[in-house]
């Protein structure tokens, strides 16, 4: 008799948290849990306003040297960025992720699964699939769900990594705004091409055929509402 | 010997050989420049391609530094060529004039003579590629202002900020005075040999550009030849604008364009001190 009062107190209990559960969840979430995990990092980034900051930009990639180069970027939500350069500047696309956009933007048949040993507290792993350069990209995401934002993004083409974003972020007025990026990337078949294309001189060029890169970016003086 | 050199270049001022380099530079090079300045998106667009999938390029790559790099491209054959004009007519213009058996049976020595006019055509190189400089980088700044310089180097695409870019520039031009060097050099010898102008000037041409084209074939059978002709080590001034500066390869390069210049000077001198002037 006890046994069944503590069942019936269970179910109970159950249909109580279900509809907090529903509550409690974000609006459009499916049963997925990583598209969830998704959601929570689009909604963390709802209602963030126009921000400015400088940016410190080195490019040490194969082929590609910039030291020191000084930018100012300018977000406006959702998806816009603009950019202030003295003179000419070069920012590697994949160094500009920050929006959960542009973050997730094409990736299929997402999946969640336990931090990896090291990951920071409140870690998960967002796996899924992206096709790029005709390739299918197998991408791996760590999400800090205690701030709900992407701390690294790995890409890997078949068993090697192409890339590796690692974004680091500042809190300014309330909200979460990025303060540095590190990517370690290999050289790209694009940018192959584009060195192939350069008119060779009488010394011997190296042309960059292999290796891997670094691009990092500092962020600072960020402001918000500018 | 300071008054023999003052003479010579007094002399060498005076003629309209010498007025034919620095008139060829104040015209052609504020033309290409504005040339650049009027088609410079073009240039960048076309320069560009391929790399905006990879990058957000913002601003203009063409700018009066980035001009001047393109105008230094001058240094292939078209300064060699005028620096030929005078170089190789500062000894031959003598012996076509018969003003040798004048100024050679007496005081100063030969060696004196030939030391003052050497030095006059090494200076006139050297202006060549200053005046180069001053102009290309002074208009090109005036018509287009200044920057970041994009270069293309031996190690792929180098972004040098405008406060490391102005002195990279300076040191390339020093370099660029080097190669030239060698360049006079070799007219002054080939004068040595010949009694009329026209001669060093063909002379040394052909010279450049059997020895230009034997640096840029990709003939596999010329590797080993190839590092020994100081042809291909005429842009040296271009390793100036790289990053990391690749020193070892600079000082190899100015050592053998050095040695070069060394070596036609030699000749020159062992051919004018043997030189018969009586027939």
């Amino acid at each position: 008799m006890t046994r069944r009062f503590r069942s019936r107190r269970t179910w109970l209990a159950l249909l109580l948290l279900l509809p907090m559960l529903l509550l409690a969840a974000p609006r459009g979430t499916t049963a997925n849990p990583a598209q969830r995990v998704m959601e929570r990092v689009r909604l963390a980034q709802e209602g963030l306003p126009a921000w400015r900051a400088g940016m410190l930009i080195d490019i040490d990639l194969p082929g590609m040297k910039v030291k020191g180069k000084r930018v100012g970027i300018r977000h406006t939500p959702p998806d816009r960025f603009d950019f202030d350069a003295k003179g000419f500047a070069l920012l590697p696309r994949k160094a500009l992720m920050w929006t959960a956009d542009s973050l997730f933007a094409g990736l299929s048949e997402p999946r969640l699964s336990p931090a990896r040993p090291g990951d920071p507290r409140g870690s998960v792993r967002l796996g899924g699939l992206f096709r790029e350069d005709g390739l299918l990209a197998r991408m791996d995401y760590r999400v800090d769900t205690l701030r709900w934002l992407v701390t690294q993004v790995n890409t890997w083409h078949d068993t090697l990594k192409a890339v590796q974003l690692e974004n680091d972020y500042i809190r300014v007025g309330g909200h979460w705004l990025p303060s540095a990026v590190r990517v370690d990337m290999r050289l790209t078949p694009e940018l192959q091409r584009f060195y192939e294309r350069l008119r060779a001189t009488m010394r011997q060029r190296k042309t960059p055929r292999e290796g891997r890169g670094t691009v990092r970016i500092v962020l600072d003086g960020h402001r918000l509402g500018a | 010997m300071l008054t023999l050199i003052q003479a010579e270049l007094a002399k060498t001022v005076r003629l309209w050989r010498t007025a034919i380099g620095y008139a060829a530079i104040l015209v052609v090079v504020p033309l290409i420049l504005w040339g650049l300045a009027a088609s410079g998106d073009l240039l960048s667009s076309q320069f560009t391609r391929g790399l905006e999938e990879q990058f957000i390029l913002v601003g203009d790559v063409m700018n009066g530094y980035t001009a001047s790099i393109i105008v230094m491209n001058f240094l292939w054959v078209h300064i060699p060529f005028l620096i030929t004009l005078v170089a190789g007519d500062i000894l031959s213009g003598e012996a076509v004039r018969g003003t040798w058996r004048v100024w050679l049976i007496r005081r100063p020595s030969r060696l004196q003579v030939l030391a003052a006019k050497y030095v006059v055509a090494q200076a006139y190189a050297f202006s060549l590629v200053a005046l180069l400089a001053v102009v290309s980088v002074g208009f090109g700044l005036l018509l287009m202002g200044g920057g970041d310089v994009l270069v293309v180097g031996t190690e792929g695409v180098v972004l040098l900020g405008e406060s490391v870019a102005i002195p990279r520039l300076l040191l390339a031009y020093g370099c660029a005075g080097v190669a030239m060097a060698s360049v006079a050099a070799l007219a002054f010898w080939v004068g040595t040999l010949v009694e009329h102008p026209i001669g060093p000037i063909v002379g040394s041409m052909a010279i450049l550009i059997v020895l230009l084209a034997l640096s840029n074939l990709p003939l596999a059978i010329f590797d080993n030849l190839r590092p020994w002709l100081f042809t291909s080590h005429f842009d040296v001034w271009s390793l100036a604008l790289e990053e990391p500066l690749p020193v070892a390869e600079m000082a190899r390069s100015l050592f053998t364009l050095a040695a070069w210049t060394g070596l036609f000077t030699g000749a020159a001198a062992f051919s004018f001190l043997r030189k018969d002037i009586l027939s």
